[in-house]
């Protein structure tokens, strides 16, 4: 939020300049709050960006206008289509809706843009009369300027901030760029606000909420709603974000081949960081005398470039245990999946599933089938597939019969939503697994709000680091950044 | 072109002149990073034209180009400065023999002995200079947020000399193939940009301006061969633009007038660099439906 800046603008008297510019920042702010709401990082410097990026480009170019906040506030692949969606939504959609003849009075006239039109900035015809308008409003904003420096300043905005504001002004008015440039973009905003004013006012009303305090509360609300629904419809993310961020139990049988390839995709770009990192060659380790004597013979023996023996990387080695009762059948399809791309990069991943036992699937990865017939095998002669979840008896026999693959360079990774009968007793197994490992990451696809209530959680995160994961994005960072890093 | 005097439309007809083609938008962008001064952050597939930016804005504004290939492992030492040991030792030398003139050990550690890496030499030239920090997704975290001072206020501190300010504010490139995310520090410096593979229309025209030989007809086969192929998101690396333009070369070296199944059969492993990624294609799109898919009107 820029500092200083009002909470509320009276939206339904822009009479002055000092308003019309606050409501051009305002919308600006409100827009940028819209991506926030959405995931999208934006930070006080890059709104300062947006800003300053408007008052180089044509702002009677939507395109331009597009591209300039595009490029200084969304900096994410993945951001991109929320970007899309909210800019067409806070720049296009409400204008359409504005044609209405109610809202076309003074301070509008000489517009008539055509629905079809609108979003595609204003018509050929009207631009003059457009310019005319910017040129107006700029005008006022250059006179309050000149007359008094203090305009939109408000106490306590540094002497830097005033300075900004000032030279960004100043640029918006014309000197450096086309004449009349802010006034369009500042009229968007503004319409687009005062329309959600209007449908917010009229709900606000039919809901009786008479005071203007309430009103004003509740305002925040309902436009905060209102620019959720917005842009959380559909068409906000593609095809392959919305598989990527939705919860894997509802990922429908349809998106199944989609979700392979992503899945390949994903692991593939792990597995594509992990197989370059063969040395850590900026931590030091030993002196490596050899090397330095060799080295330092040119210099007369001095010891001046000193050689430190490099520490060769250790891949990570995985041994995963995946829950597949019937709670977590679906997930453990994922993550099989997910650990199985790895496995080019990745040596000797040992898989095991469980429910009410263990069982190790290793094998039936080894045979050089396809996934999707390896997953089939897998499923069909498993026992364990839709039962009962007992963890216990599950870690049990893996230390009774698999101990051997614990050692202190191996993650052991467990996929499972913790609801396990005998907790206390699955505990100790915990503590016995984590000192002969690495570490042990747990994968948990209960949402973490919901761990609070379940005690035998925290027993658990006391010898094992937990994540919520229930989405692919999920898994892919946390295999990324907790296993494949270290 | 002066960078003062850069336009949006100056700019998208100095890049056509140099043989980039591409939408207005993206030119829009750069033009913004020159003006607000900002390092333009490039991301996109491997192939897609982001190191050609910073090379062809060397060439429209005239400037040097400072290349910083990036690499795990990559520090401070290869990428900004380093104290030249040989010389300074030998400066020590002399000084014994009682050969060289007085000095006292401050001496040892002024600009003399400095050696300039990209980044320092980026900014301390006189003159405008591009500097093009190429593949920054491979170095490690700790190098993102030495940039971070290098990148924000253009100065460096070194420890010896102090705080470097930077002569001029060079024109920075920064692109990455997106092998892992950059810090959302690094991005907040920088403005961003993200190029997709072109459209069959706009890669028909690279074609034509990089291969001319090929003709028309044979380029828009092509570029309508190479989209079909990108569709397929089966395949682990999708042909980039060098690899069409190597592709409608090759055809025209074969004396292939157009692009049908057998000039497809023999040449698709240039456009497709792996085994396994020629028989995806064979087998999921086929080499008849290629051949159809690019002469299709």
């Amino acid at each position: 939020m820029i500092n200083g800046f009002p909470d509320q603008v009276d939206l339904y008297s822009p009479n002055t300049a000092e308003e019309s510019l606050h409501k051009l920042l305002y919308g600006l702010v409100k827009f940028i709050n819209i991506l926030r709401r959405q995931g999208t990082r934006v930070s006080v410097s890059e709104t300062r960006d947006a800003l300053d990026a408007l008052s180089q480009v044509d702002i009677l170019d939507r395109e331009q206008v597009k591209v300039a906040l595009s490029a200084t506030l969304v900096k994410n692949y993945h951001d991109r289509n929320t970007f899309n969606k909210a800019f067409d939504d806070f720049f296009s959609t409400s204008e359409i809706k504005m044609q209405g003849p109610e809202l076309t009075g003074e301070g509008y006239a000489g517009e008539g843009t055509r629905p079809e039109q609108a979003g595609d900035g204003p018509a050929p015809a009207n631009k003059d009369a457009e310019r005319d308008w910017g040129k107006e409003f700029l005008d006022h904003a250059r006179q309050a300027v000149e007359q008094n420096e203090k305009l939109s300043i408000k106490p306590g905005w540094t002497k830097r901030q005033k300075k900004q504001f000032i030279e960004t002004i100043s640029r918006m008015r014309g000197d450096s760029g086309s004449p009349g440039t802010s006034a369009p973009l500042a009229r968007k905003a503004e319409k687009s606000l005062d329309l959600w004013h209007e449908e917010v006012k009229k709900q606000v009303e039919q809901s009786g909420v008479a005071s203007p305090q309430n009103f004003n509360s509740s305002i925040k609300e309902k436009l905060s709603d209102t620019y959720a629904s917005l842009v959380s419809g559909p068409g906000a993310r593609s095809d392959d974000e919305s598989i990527l961020f939705a919860d894997m139990k509802k990922i429908s049988d349809k998106d199944l081949p989609r979700v392979i390839l992503l899945i390949k995709k994903l692991s593939r770009r792990l597995a594509t960081r992990i197989s370059r990192r063969y040395y850590r060659k900026r931590r030091r380790g030993r002196l490596d005398i050899r090397r330095t004597i060799r080295k330092n013979i040119s210099f007369g023996g001095a010891l001046i470039d000193l050689k430190y023996q490099s520490k060769k990387e250790q891949k990570p080695r995985l041994v995963l245990i995946c829950d597949v009762s019937g709670s977590m059948a679906r997930y453990a399809v994922f993550v099989i999946q997910f650990i199985y791309g790895l496995s080019s990069v990745v040596k000797g991943i040992e898989s095991f599933i469980f429910s009410e036992d263990l069982e190790r699937v290793t094998s039936h990865f080894k045979k050089g089938d396809s996934f999707v017939k390896t997953m089939s095998s897998l499923v069909e002669k498993s026992n364990q597939w839709g039962l009962g979840t007992n963890l216990h008896a599950s870690l049990d026999t893996f230390l009774e019969k698999h101990h051997r693959l614990l050692s202190p360079s191996v993650f052991v990774i467990i996929v499972s939503d913790a609801q396990t009968i005998q907790a206390y007793q699955t505990t100790s197994d915990l503590k016995e697994i984590r000192s002969r490992v690495k570490d042990i990451i747990w994968l948990n696809t209960m949402p973490r709000a919901d761990w609070q209530w379940a005690l035998e959680i925290n027993e658990f995160q006391k010898y094992c680091r937990m994540f919520e994961c229930s989405t692919l994005d999920q898994l892919s960072n946390v295999l990324g950044n907790q296993v494949l890093t270290v | 072109m002066k960078l003062e005097d850069v336009t949006v439309d100056g700019l998208y007809r100095s890049f056509e002149e140099e043989g980039y083609i591409c939408e207005k938008n993206l030119v829009v962008t750069v033009f913004l990073a020159l003006k607000l001064g900002k390092p333009l952050l490039v991301e996109g597939a491997p192939g897609v034209g982001k190191t050609e930016i910073g090379k062809v804005l060397s060439r429209v504004f005239k400037a040097e180009l400072i290349r910083l290939q990036c690499y795990e492992g990559l520090d401070e030492n290869k990428a900004l400065y380093e104290w030249n040991y040989q010389k300074q030792l030998l400066k020590i030398q002399l000084q014994k023999e009682g050969i060289g003139s007085e000095m006292a050990e401050r001496d040892l550690f002024s600009a003399e002995y400095l050696l300039e890496r990209p980044l320092l030499k980026a900014i301390r030239t006189e003159e405008p200079v591009v500097l093009l920090i190429d593949e920054v997704d491979k170095v490690e975290e700790e190098f993102e947020a030495f940039l971070f001072e290098l990148l924000s206020d253009f100065q460096v501190s070194i420890p010896e000399l102090g705080t470097l300010t930077a002569r001029q504010i060079p024109v920075v490139v920064l692109t990455s193939n997106r092998e892992r995310d950059i810090s959302d520090g690094l991005k907040r410096r920088c403005v961003y940009l993200f190029i997709d593979y072109p459209s069959v229309e706009k890669e028909v025209r690279i074609l034509e301006v990089k291969a001319p030989e090929a003709g028309e007809k044979l380029s828009r086969e092509v570029a309508r061969a190479v989209n079909l192929i990108r569709a397929n998101d089966g395949i682990g690396k999708k042909p980039a633009i060098s690899e069409s333009i190597d592709w409608a070369r090759a055809l025209v070296a074969l004396g292939a007038a157009s692009l049908n199944q057998e000039s497809v059969r023999q040449t698709l492993n240039i456009v497709l660099k792996n085994k396994e990624d020629i028989d995806t294609v064979i087998r999921e799109v086929g080499v008849k439906v290629l051949a159809a898919g690019a002469q299709k009107t």
